[in-house]
């Protein structure tokens, strides 16, 4: 791959790299989950020095991460694609979870909710990008449209002071101009041939 | 037990939700960075996202999983029709599919746990 291919594989456009964005804010949030479940059999709800715990705080600042993410890809895409994306997380949290804690297990209804929710995350950024090319494609014939009128903007002046003469004088008056020059033409063929 | 109660507290929860999504959403369309930490709709918009965090974690404590996910996937089904509705974005087929998939996914998720 040459310089100018990588960097067409970087040049994501503005909902892609929303939904770069969001896929790291889901891996933030459900990070900031299972610190926070970590840290949730030492927490005292009554006792507000224990809320000073590492898995705690650590969870805090990994789920603020995430949310500084999601504002991050709100700016850049639409929101009908990106919200959805937060979906991503149950994914993270039921493939990590057995992981890091014993009692949770993964199960067949768990990965085929995965593998549902996985297709289905891809499927929207599908539909999407077809609902993009097609404005992009409405976009170029707009331009193509304005280019051609543009280029025809001299006769169509014309053809408005035309018309607008026609409306302005009397309709009789024109037919009986035309039938007058018609005859002084002939006339003057007339006279030509003569 | 399943009550009507919590269930009707957790489609509440989620419609909060899907507003202080729309409300961050439009504070995110509005400002550029510096102004956006600094307004109001921002912290206004997260406010009302802890409140319906505080909502669903309430719920959690007495109905299961398996209920309660379905229901919390609604949230997405909320934003999708305000971003529709209130800011111009548009919806095909594959979309609708999509999402409907990611519900269907999370309801499976539920089952599980």
């Amino acid at each position: 791959m040459n310089w100018e291919g990588k960097r067409r594989f970087f040049n994501l456009n503005n909902n892609q790299k929303g939904v770069l964005f969001m896929v790291l804010c889901s891996l933030c949030t459900s990070a900031g989950q299972i610190f926070w479940k970590a840290a949730s059999t030492k927490i005292d709800f009554f006792n507000p020095l224990s809320f000073l715990n590492f898995n705690f705080l650590l969870g805090g600042a990994v789920y603020a991460l995430g949310m500084g993410l999601m504002l991050m890809a709100f700016k850049k895409g639409d929101l009908s694609l990106l919200y959805p994306i937060v979906a991503m997380s149950y994914v993270w949290v039921s493939i990590a979870s057995p992981l890091f804690f014993p009692s949770d297990s993964m199960n067949s209804y768990k990965w085929v909710g995965v593998i549902v929710i996985l297709f289905s995350v891809s499927l929207l950024g599908f539909g999407s990008s077809r609902i993009d090319s097609k404005n992009r494609d409405n976009l170029k014939i707009d331009f193509k449209i304005e280019e051609k009128s543009e280029n025809k903007s001299e006769t169509k002046s014309e053809y408005k002071s035309e018309n607008k003469e026609i409306k302005e004088g009397n309709k009789h008056d024109e037919i009986n101009l035309n039938e007058k020059e018609f005859e002084s033409k002939k006339s003057s063929t007339k006279v030509k041939n003569g | 037990m399943v009550s009507v109660i919590s269930l009707s507290l957790i489609v509440l929860g989620t419609f909060i939700g899907a507003c202080a999504t729309f409300i961050i959403k439009k504070a995110t369309d509005k400002y550029q960075l510096k102004k956006l930490l600094l307004s109001s709709s921002l912290w206004g918009g997260l406010f009302i996202y802890v409140l319906s965090v505080l909502l669903y974690i309430y719920v959690l404590r007495t109905e299961e999983l398996s209920v309660v996910y379905p229901l919390v996937a609604t949230s997405y089904i909320w934003t999708t029709f305000f971003s529709v509705r209130f800011l111009g974005e548009k919806m095909d087929n594959w979309k609708w599919a999509a999402l409907i998939g990611i519900i269907l996914g999370i309801v499976f998720i539920g089952l599980g746990s």
